[in-house]
């Protein structure tokens, strides 16, 4: 009987892997969906998360926010590692009210307006520099994935200790971007200075 | 209470006011104590809570941060600032799905298990502790939850402290009240005091002439006016009291005199009474010597009666002897001697050829068998008369010793005791032309006192005899009776006597056996009275009966049979 039962249930995940990889266009989703549990997903699917909180810790300039219902502009460069994640957040959640949007940037240099950008471990060193220059200055949170990243002029960068996603911030380049973050982010966060 | 109560009575009137102000002021502070410590506790402990309340929502507020980016060491080093509120005892975080982030555990608690997550708000739970569950929120997102638990050990120490401050504010009141009221109450005590020894002092000395001095118009001043009347009252009440008592004790010693006058009459009476009594005493025991004498009468009434009775049968007795001897043959019996004399010389040829002499012998002959005849009859005249004699003496014997004791009792034979009887009639029986029928039921035997019972049957046999007579029918018989005795189990014998005579008339049944109460000519009215107490005496009765005049009439005698066992 028990052994009838996992046998249903295998067939069961073999037709919706058949199914899915059928249907082509939803097998991405559902790929997600599938890999929740599993490292890189639900890693992915924390700094997603992450990303969306940071708004709530941190004050961009009143001009770079824009007024009423101007959208909250998260950026991705390059291939985007989090799938329908934060597509997700973007649909369900708002930033003091105003209405998350999600772009795929090709380039560093592609970026006009955002709020935050991310930089995935899987852009090229070149990208990476691009973008830290490109965000020198201006008001944009710029968030990576690879170590030393925030040293050298990224604003935060994600670490994965005791299995666990943490954050260091550079307060410098923070203050370059004139953006004020909480201390209760800051609380949680290894704060680096440089460059 | 009542104990206290009457403890409070014998308190002086200053004690009592003392006592009044005090029980007043310390009931009112204790109240007000009691108030203001049960608020102050109430405060006490919503302070806390508030205090505690606004503690969980910073600490919430402080933890979202931890909380959004799971960052449980940063939560616990927020718990740790906990640290400064030594109430608390421990505390957690859980996260929004109700799972514990992180814990705090205050000074001194070893084991703290989290509870599960419960509702928000606060509850005071067992052991004196205060439950606080505050969510958290991000915007309008639930970030987690923030749970303390607290010890409110030291608001204990905090009311004690309240109390203390209380207890103190209200010695000190007390206090003050008492030294008030001290001061104050000698405006009521004071007037009441002066009256007080006023009227011991009138007590003491009687002097009711003493008035007090009025000081207030208040109702004590009321108080002093009326005690005031009333001591003049009292003046004028006492002349009035000593008057009266003058008049009262002139009015006792007179009341008094009357009295022991009275008591000196009376005693006169008392003796005048005694005189008579001693009177009538002696007119009493000369009352019973006459009765005596009296019974001595009727005894010798009965005594001749008896005596007479038999001296008739001796007259008759005698009569008939002299008759007889009077027509004795004796004459003829000489008149034939005075013949053989005559004829002496030739006696024998006389006898055989003189006719008179032949008849000679045939004479003698009927002499001798005559005067052998009239010897009989004389000799049993001169029995009967004897007999008589004997029961004369008998009588009188039976009187002489009448005051001794009964008479003798012997055993007789009841059936030849009334032949006698019968026998000692039976000359007036032949007389009269009177049948005897004797109808006796056996013969018996009976201890009996002979003479009395002799006497009662000799009394009815004649009265018996007497009706006959005067009834007047041709056919006279009289029956006598005996029944009973034959048997040894009877309880009494019964003699009676029957005739077809006169009889008794209806109203006189009941009085023949009355004394002095006779229907004959020559009766004295003592037979039958002497033969009915004769019976009682001998423990029997004697009863009469009569169908009415000329219907004859029955007498009974029952006495109790004692067939005397031991001589039979």
């Amino acid at each position: 009987m028990q052994q009838t039962r996992t046998g249903v249930a295998c067939l069961l995940v073999a037709a919706v892997c058949l199914g899915a990889a059928l249907v082509g266009a939803g097998a991405t989703k559902v790929q997600a969906q599938e890999d929740q549990g599993s490292g890189a997903s639900r890693e992915y699917a924390i700094k997603a998360a992450y990303l969306y909180q940071f708004s709530r810790y941190v004050q961009w300039p009143a001009e770079a926010i824009g007024g009423g219902e101007t959208p909250f502009v998260i950026g991705v460069v390059g291939s985007d590692p989090f799938g329908e994640v934060l597509d997700e957040i973007a649909r369900t959640k708002k930033v003091e009210g105003r209405p998350i949007v999600v772009r795929r940037l090709a380039s560093a240099a592609d970026y006009g307006p955002c709020h935050i950008v991310f930089v995935p471990s899987s852009a090229t060193a070149a990208e990476r520099e691009a973008a830290i220059r490109k965000a020198h200055g201006a008001p944009v949170l710029l968030v990576g994935e690879d170590s030393g990243f925030a040293q050298r002029g990224g604003t935060v960068n994600f670490l994965v200790e005791d299995n666990k996603v943490r954050f260091e911030i550079n307060v410098d380049a923070a203050k370059q971007q004139r953006l004020k973050i909480s201390s209760k982010l800051l609380s949680l966060a290894k704060i680096v200075g440089g460059p | 209470m009542r104990q206290v109560v009457r403890a409070l009575k014998g308190l002086s009137i200053r004690a009592k006011l003392n006592a009044l102000v005090l029980a007043a002021s310390g009931a009112a502070l204790l109240l007000a104590s009691f108030a203001l410590l049960l608020n102050a506790a109430g405060s006490i402990r919503s302070s806390r809570v508030q205090q505690l309340s606004s503690v969980a929502k910073v600490l919430g507020a402080n933890s979202t941060a931890a909380l959004t980016f799971d960052d449980a060491a940063a939560a616990r080093e927020l718990l740790s600032s906990l640290s400064l509120q030594p109430a608390v005892r421990f505390a957690c975080l859980y996260d929004p799905k109700g799972r514990v982030f992180a814990t705090y555990s205050g000074k001194g608690v070893a084991d703290f298990r989290p509870p599960p997550l419960g509702p928000e708000g606060h509850a005071f739970v067992a052991g004196n502790c205060l439950d606080i569950t505050q969510n958290i929120f991000q915007g309008s997102e639930k970030a987690g939850t923030v749970y303390l638990h607290a010890s409110m050990e030291d608001l204990h120490v905090q009311l004690i402290r309240q109390a203390l401050v209380v207890a103190a504010v209200m010695i000190v009141s007390l206090g003050v009240a008492v030294l008030l009221s001290s001061w104050l109450q000698r405006m009521i005590s004071a007037p009441v005091l002066r009256l007080a020894e006023t009227a011991q002092r009138i007590s003491a000395t009687g002097d009711y002439s003493v008035r007090v001095q009025k000081h207030a118009d208040d109702e004590i001043g009321t108080l002093y006016d009326e005690f005031n009347a009333m001591l003049g009252q009292i003046e004028g009440g006492q002349q009035d009291l000593r008057q009266a008592h003058a008049e009262l004790e002139m009015r006792v010693e007179e009341r008094t005199r009357q009295l022991s006058q009275t008591n000196q009459e009376l005693s006169k009476e008392i003796a005048e009474r005694q005189r008579v009594e001693q009177n009538l005493e002696v007119a009493h025991q000369q009352l019973l010597d006459a009765a005596r004498r009296a019974g001595m009468a009727e005894i010798a009434t009965g005594v001749l009666h008896n005596v007479g009775n038999v001296l008739n049968s001796i007259n008759v007795s005698a009569t008939l002897v002299a008759d007889r001897l009077r027509g004795s043959k004796v004459s003829e019996l000489t008149r034939a001697l005075d013949l053989m004399n005559e004829h002496a010389a030739d006696l024998g040829r006389f006898v055989t050829e003189h006719e008179k002499g032949k008849q000679l012998p045939g004479f003698l002959d009927l002499v001798a068998s005559h005067l052998v005849r009239e010897r009989q009859v004389l000799l049993e005249e001169v029995q009967s008369l004897t007999q008589n004699v004997d029961h004369v003496k008998t009588i009188v014997a039976m009187q002489q010793s009448y005051a001794s004791a009964a008479g003798l009792v012997e055993t007789v034979s009841l059936v030849d005791l009334v032949d006698d009887g019968l026998r000692l009639n039976l000359s007036s029986f032949g007389k009269y032309d009177i049948e005897v029928v004797r109808d006796y039921a056996g013969p018996c035997r009976i201890q009996v006192d002979k003479q009395r019972l002799l006497q009662i049957l000799i009394n009815l046999l004649r009265n018996a005899k007497d009706a006959l007579v005067e009834g007047g029918r041709k056919d006279r018989r009289l029956t006598v009776r005996i029944t009973g005795g034959s048997r040894p189990n009877d309880k009494t014998i019964r003699i009676e006597v029957v005739d077809n005579g006169v009889g008794i008339a209806k109203e006189n049944l009941t009085r023949i056996f009355s004394h002095g109460f006779t229907t004959k000519k020559d009766g004295h009215g003592f037979g039958l009275h002497s033969s009915a107490n004769t019976a009682k005496e001998m423990g029997g009765t004697l009863t009469a009966h009569s169908d009415g005049l000329g219907q004859g009439a029955a007498f009974t005698l029952e006495l109790p049979f004692n067939p005397g066992a031991a001589r039979t």
